[in-house]
């Protein structure tokens, strides 16, 4: 969920920032000229991705996939995910530039955390499912609990909206967790050098 | 998803360049979403108007731009107002849209690989601005990809619905994206090779600063300056 403009006080925009700019040094780090292609692409599927609106019922829910990014790509989640909300921000003006850092921050520690949650299971063939669904688990939930944190801190008043917030994310993180299973059997049956990216880029 | 065509063409905003439009942009954002202040914010309100009507675009698609960006904050205001404090609400408001509008004005009025070129001006990490430039080169030819996998869904059946099957589909098809990625970023990196890269995208469309865009700097700058020091010496109006 993108947090507006002008919403948050101006020292969670500033710790954002500095957040998002530590994880993007990081992770530009662990790229190198040959990837760096390869980072840019993902960077469009996610950004592709996360336009997809899925059915729910009688209404619709478009996914996050902050999970399989940090899964995929691990520190490099941070820079990709940086460009895919930057870009929202350009051309649809979902977030925007002093938000930008929260709203990376937000969804790419999830991701982060994903990856080194569920890098013991991706080498397995029986621990691929676990890995979808601890990746979606994590990643989405991360993501959901700050920005309801970070909603609380504006006033009392939005304790009510973060509670949303936080329920809102819960049917995405089930179809999330179904859809990640499913992208990472396929991955692992059709191309599992996909999967070993992080270990080789170096 | 349409190709992205940059707002107001006729306007003398399209023709600023990207580097003075990021500065001004970056200075009165912050400063207002920085601002505790109704007057302070207020007093920012005329020059997000005047960009609006320099802009010279089509009004109702701002609007429409504005609505779906507003989605979040209305839901936030309705919870202020609902909880009776409605001065924080209507701040909230005040500020979001004036930050979006000048946004609107100054961003959406470059094209994408403008804005990339002056970051690579402000120095930004090498890395980062290739990502930039190749994921926004990217993001049509992929969506393509997506629409043509979706259309061939759909001719052998495909309806979405709340299943396993909807979602099974779904998964497989970005997979496969993902997958297709993997091939073409090989083919890029390849072609990047063989056309000499060498870790720097080279420009051959220098952008110099004209007339105009000190004009605006200085008019920008000035407006600021004024509003910072009116806020100042007149807050007690407002509280």
């Amino acid at each position: 969920m993108h947090i507006s403009e002008g919403v948050l006080p101006g020292w969670i925009l500033v710790t954002g920032w500095v957040l998002t700019a530590a994880g993007t040094y990081v992770g530009l780090r662990k790229m190198n000229q040959k990837n760096l292609p390869l980072a840019a692409l993902m960077s469009a599927v996610f950004f592709v991705a996360s336009l997809i609106h899925v059915p729910l019922g009688p209404t619709s829910v478009h996914l996050l996939f902050n999970g399989l990014t940090g899964l995929l790509l691990g520190w490099a989640a941070f820079p990709v995910l940086l460009v895919a909300l930057f870009l929202q921000a350009v051309l649809f003006q979902f977030g925007g530039i002093t938000v930008l850092g929260v709203n990376t921050f937000n969804m790419a520690i999830g991701g982060v955390a994903a990856y080194y949650l569920c890098k013991p299971f991706l080498r397995r063939n029986k621990g691929i499912a676990v890995a979808g669904i601890l990746g979606a688990v994590v990643a989405v939930s991360t993501a959901g609990l700050l920005v309801a944190l970070e909603l609380i801190t504006i006033g009392q008043e939005f304790v009510v909206n973060a509670k949303l917030v936080l329920l809102a994310h819960i049917p995405v993180m089930i179809i999330e967790a179904i859809v990640n299973v499913f992208v990472l059997y396929f991955i692992k049956k059709n191309l599992p050098e996909i999967l070993e990216l992080e270990g080789r880029e170096k | 998803m349409n190709y992205f065509e940059a707002l107001g063409k006729e306007s003398f905003l399209y023709r600023l360049d990207a580097r003075v439009k990021l500065v001004v942009l970056l200075l009165f954002a912050w400063k207002i979403a920085l601002s505790s202040s109704f007057g302070e914010v207020l007093g920012f309100a005329p020059f997000a108007v005047a960009l609006l009507f320099c802009l010279r675009g089509d009004m109702g698609q701002i609007f429409r731009i504005l609505f779906a960006a507003d989605a979040f904050l209305v839901f936030l205001v309705i919870s202020a107002f609902i909880y009776g404090n409605i001065s924080l609400g209507l701040l909230l408001f005040l500020k979001s849209n004036e930050i979006l509008i000048i946004s609107i004005a100054l961003l959406m009025t470059s094209e994408p690989f403008q804005i990339f070129r002056a970051f690579r001006d402000f120095k930004l990490p090498a890395k980062l601005v290739q990502l930039f430039f190749l994921t926004y080169r990217y993001i049509y030819t992929i969506y393509e990809e997506y629409r043509l996998m979706m259309k061939s869904a759909y001719c052998r059946g495909f309806k979405p619905k709340t299943s396993l099957n909807t979602y099974r589909t779904y998964a497989y098809i970005l997979a496969n994206l993902l997958v297709k990625s993997y091939f073409r970023a090989d083919r890029i990196y390849k072609a990047m090779l063989c056309r000499g890269f060498k870790g720097e995208f080279l420009v051959y469309r220098e952008s110099k600063m004209k007339r105009e865009d000190y004009a605006f700097a200085a008019v920008s700058f000035l407006v600021f300056t004024m509003v910072e020091l009116w806020s100042l010496s007149g807050q007690k109006i407002f509280l």
